[in-house]
């Protein structure tokens, strides 16, 4: 479907030149990131838990938490002027429109991922392990935000309609995040202690497994929250 | 004698009928319960806690079964459209939800007693807890939306994607706890029970399930009488 | 030697008696409140037409 790709491509631009333009969502996203990094350092007993042992786990809760944020401001700005009907009225299919907003927030979450990661990596003293460990800490979490971004679409897309509006997203969305979450911390850690890759290839399936189940399933589903 | 009923000749409409399902199901629950406190032998290990065995599992059991029966309605009315499924599945939904807190209840006051806790993070705990949260999550969406065809939509796509979920978080559960092995004390094993115990047992079953038939047919009614009141209303 | 730990399995079944009771309650108490609801509205209805 090269014209329906393309039109979904066209979408993430119009999304991405909204917010490159405004910029409030991503700066807000990037500041709640560094404010959460801040406050869970002083949640716990530096003496008793070294900085270095919570940096996985802080940055996966951070991860979730930041990527929320942009997902609700991917329906919320077509309500404005109700210009969710002008995007239903345009020639392109369905799938299309949510494919083109998935992007849209995929690139929203790994921008706000390239800023958090080297800030948790300086507070919390956390080792890299060079630009092998580097390079597959990147291919983690764009695995990890492919899945979270389908699921979190679908959901923002549900969540602007109801009452309850954006309180509705995190109660949906994160028991969705869980099976995220949990292969994404533990490979993280396994990772930054230097094991090889082979002993987290178990995680990096269920974390696939999960993306290609949920890309699907809700690209499916799509069609079904937006018809009239 | 004067008739003052004729003043309000609506249909009688507030009369509820006589519901013989929920009275056998009652019936059913009861006599297990009675077979299962006075006639069936305590277990020697684990001692009369072992009891929570009759409505532990079969709690369980049905709560799985209603969420799979929302995924088929929701399923089915995102294929057909047809509002009764939806109605099915939101019975189906909030029965669920009461077995499933009972599911975790009767797990706790398992737990403690045997395993020395009232919770672990083992993968099937944290799978039927995460049930409990998908499925209030999802009877507190459709209490957000207003419009009927709206919510059915809404909650038809929720209904599938959670039965997707479970899978997915009790394999991550299980695979977390076997790479991270803590001290608690082995699930009891389970033995070939002794024929009374194992008869206890499927009663408890058949008639959890009766309980349960009888309990979504009552709430079936419940949302078809809403679905009327909303039409009535919105005229 | 059994434990005693009878308490807990006690406790399990009222629970279980507990919630279901309560919820067929509720069920019956919310069909009611609609009926009456409903049988209202119509009889409203009636009148205008």
């Amino acid at each position: 479907m090269p014209d329906a790709f393309g039109a979904a491509l066209l979408i993430a631009r119009k999304d991405l030149a909204i917010e490159f333009r405004t910029r409030t969502a991503f700066f807000s996203a990037v500041v709640f990131a560094l404010l959460a990094i801040v406050i869970f350092f002083f949640a716990w007993d530096p003496t008793a838990v070294a900085a270095s042992d919570l940096a996985p786990g802080v940055l996966w809760v951070i991860f979730t938490f930041s990527g929320l944020l942009g997902l609700h401001r991917s329906f919320g700005v077509e309500l404005a002027d109700r210009a969710l009907d002008g995007l239903l009225g345009a020639p392109v299919p369905r799938h299309a429109i949510y494919l083109g907003k998935a992007m849209a927030n995929l690139v929203f979450v790994l921008a706000i991922e390239v800023i958090a990661v080297p800030a948790v990596a300086l507070f919390y003293d956390m080792p890299l392990g060079g630009a092998r460990g580097v390079a597959a800490l990147a291919a983690l979490l764009i695995l990890a935000a492919i899945g979270l971004v389908a699921v979190g679409t679908l959901f923002a897309a549900m969540s602007v309609n109801t009452r309850l509006g954006e309180l509705l997203l995190p109660m949906l969305s994160l028991p969705f995040f869980v099976p995220i979450v949990i292969p994404a911390a533990q490979t993280t850690a396994r990772l930054l202690a230097g094991r090889p890759v082979a002993e987290s290839i178990g995680w990096i399936k269920i974390l696939l497994a999960f993306d290609l189940v949920f890309v699907a399933a809700c690209t499916m589903a799509f069609p079904y929250t937006i018809e009239d | 004698m004067s008739t003052p009923i004729a003043s309000h000749a609506g249909r009688p409409a507030a009369r509820a009928t006589f519901d013989w399902l929920f009275v056998v199901a009652a019936l059913l629950v009861v006599a297990t319960f009675i077979r299962a406190i006075y006639f069936t032998p305590v277990e020697a290990l684990q001692g009369p806690a072992q009891k929570i065995y009759y409505v532990h599992p079969p709690s369980a059991w049905v709560a799985f079964l209603a969420f799979g029966i929302v995924a088929v309605a929701s399923i089915g009315y995102l294929w057909m459209k047809d509002l009764r499924l939806d109605r099915l599945a939101e019975s189906s939904a909030e029965v669920g939800v009461v077995f499933t807190t009972i599911t975790l209840m009767t797990g706790s006051l398992w737990g403690k007693p045997i395993w020395g806790t009232w919770w672990t993070w083992d993968a099937r705990l944290t799978s039927t807890l995460f049930l409990w949260f998908i499925y209030v999550g999802y009877l507190i969406l459709r209490g957000a939306i207003e419009e009927p065809g709206m919510r059915a939509r809404y909650s038809a796509v929720l209904g599938i994607l959670g039965s997707l979920l479970i899978p997915f978080i009790h394999l991550s559960v299980y695979l977390f706890r076997t790479l991270h092995p803590m001290p608690i004390i082995g699930k009891p094993s389970k033995p070939s029970l002794p024929n009374d115990m194992l008869e206890t047992f499927l009663m408890a079953f058949f008639s959890f399930t009766v309980l349960y038939a009888a309990l979504l047919r009552a709430r079936y009614r419940l949302a078809t009488d809403q679905a009327a009141l909303e039409a009535e209303e919105g005229r | 030697m059994i434990p005693n730990n009878a308490g807990y399995y006690h406790a399990a079944y009222i629970i279980v008696a507990v919630v279901h009771i309560g919820y067929a309650t509720s069920i019956w108490m919310r069909r009611r409140s609609v009926r009456a609801r409903l049988a209202a509205a119509r009889t409203e209805r009636r009148p205008l037409r």
